[in-house]
């Protein structure tokens, strides 16, 4: 199974490769149980950084889609193929723009849902 | 005087080996790939401008080179057999030195190659095989404890040779060192082809596969060889049988020769490679 990058492309490169593991378990090219490289391996044959694979890595496993098992390495997880189909970005996306019309209709100016939003995530810090 | 003939014998194996048949197949594999793939067709091969002309003029200077090492060779063999001079193992270590050194400029030159194809490599596009390489994938888990147990037993023999003396200074602790410095410079190689950068960018995956295969299975040969050569000499030393020296040295020499050149020239023949990479 290949994976191919496009460093011209203007999707970041860390989405690029979550979107193509992702694929590849949807088409079923990648199966529960199965292992994948090491960070280190897959930035050195694709000359990344290895921080960009490592958060590729990193939101692939809190979507469930990947699990690290420590030295083992990393694998796909038992119920990837049900959970790559989730999208976390395309939601949050959803969840805001409801409530930024909630707001609005309610009245709220756009500088104050900023300041409260702001706010509100200073304080999840 | 029987001795003495195995001593030559051994030597004019080690001349021939080293200094000419491995040195004539690399001659001819590269030469065969510039008049097959020239940079006409193969643009990619050939990173630099003039970069044909500088691989032919890089291979002329590799034939001067092997062939002065082959013609010193001669000249200090007939000149040994004229003058009676006994063949001791020092003369036998610095000459194959000698032979292996135009392999070693052979491989440096490999690597900066290399480094001009990736410094020139514009592709936008990037892949990989999302497959975890694994040791074992290239040598079984038996072979290996073949190579540990070599080891074990080679370690056992040498402290118990040296009356379990790892002072400060001594043989034995110096043996020692020295092969666990060879091992771990076998286990960094195996480490770095294997995880480390792409050498060749344009090197299909399974081409880039065969070649780690080599690396590893060579590795893993030497190892045993290294163990098997010191467990000989360390028996010859030991029972006096120092005439014999040289010979298993020679032997030893031709050994690495014949498992390093010799396997990376058949697992990774040019037939299977995929030259199709390297068109514009």
């Amino acid at each position: 199974m290949e994976i191919v990058i496009n460093i011209d492309d203007e999707t970041p490169l860390f989405s690029q490769l979550m979107e193509q593991i992702k694929k590849a378990v949807q088409s079923g090219n990648l199966s529960a149980g199965d292992s994948l490289p090491s960070i280190r391996q897959l930035a050195n044959d694709l000359d990344l950084n290895n921080k960009t694979v490592a958060k590729a890595y990193r939101l692939l496993e809190r979507d469930e889609v990947i699990v690290t098992r420590g030295y083992r390495g990393t694998f796909i997880h038992e119920q990837a193929k049900k959970n790559s189909d989730r999208d976390l970005n395309a939601w949050v996306a959803l969840e805001l723009t409801k409530t930024i019309d909630t707001l609005k209709h309610a009245g709220a100016m756009d500088s104050e849902i900023r300041i409260a939003f702001a706010e509100a995530m200073k304080k999840e810090r | 005087m029987t001795t003495s003939i195995i001593v030559y014998a051994a030597a004019i194996g080690q001349l021939y080996l080293l200094s000419y048949f491995y040195p004539k197949q690399i001659i001819n594999r590269i030469s065969h790939v510039l008049d097959k793939y020239p940079a006409s067709t193969h643009p990619k091969l050939y990173p630099t401008e003039n970069g044909e002309e500088r691989a032919k003029k890089g291979l002329t200077r590799y034939k001067y080179i092997t062939r002065s090492t082959l013609i010193l060779g001669i000249i200090l063999m007939v000149g040994a057999l004229i003058t009676k001079t006994e063949i001791k193992d020092s003369m036998v270590t610095l000459f194959a030195m000698l032979q292996f050194f135009p392999f070693m400029l052979l491989e440096i030159a490999e690597l900066n190659h290399y480094k001009l194809m990736r410094e020139e490599n514009k592709a936008p596009k990037r892949s990989a095989d999302l497959k975890r390489r694994n040791y074992f994938d290239y040598i079984s888990p038996l072979k290996f404890s073949l190579a540990v147990i070599m080891f074990g037993i080679y370690i056992t023999f040498n402290l118990y040779r040296n009356d379990f003396n790892l002072s400060f200074g001594s043989d034995g602790l110096i043996t020692l060192v020295t092969i666990i410095g060879v091992h771990i410079y076998f286990a960094i190689t195996v480490i770095w082809i294997m995880y480390g950068k792409k050498l060749d960018p344009h090197q299909e995956h399974k081409d880039r596969d065969r070649h780690i295969g080599g690396v590893v299975s060579t590795t893993y040969l030497v190892s045993i060889a290294v163990s098997t050569f010191l467990l000989i000499y360390g028996l010859l030393q030991h029972y006096s049988l120092d005439p014999w020296e040289p010979v298993a040295l020679s032997i030893y020499f031709q050994l690495c020769a014949y498992i390093g050149l010799g396997t990376m020239l058949r697992t990774n023949t040019v037939e299977n490679i995929n030259f199709e990479v390297y068109k514009s």
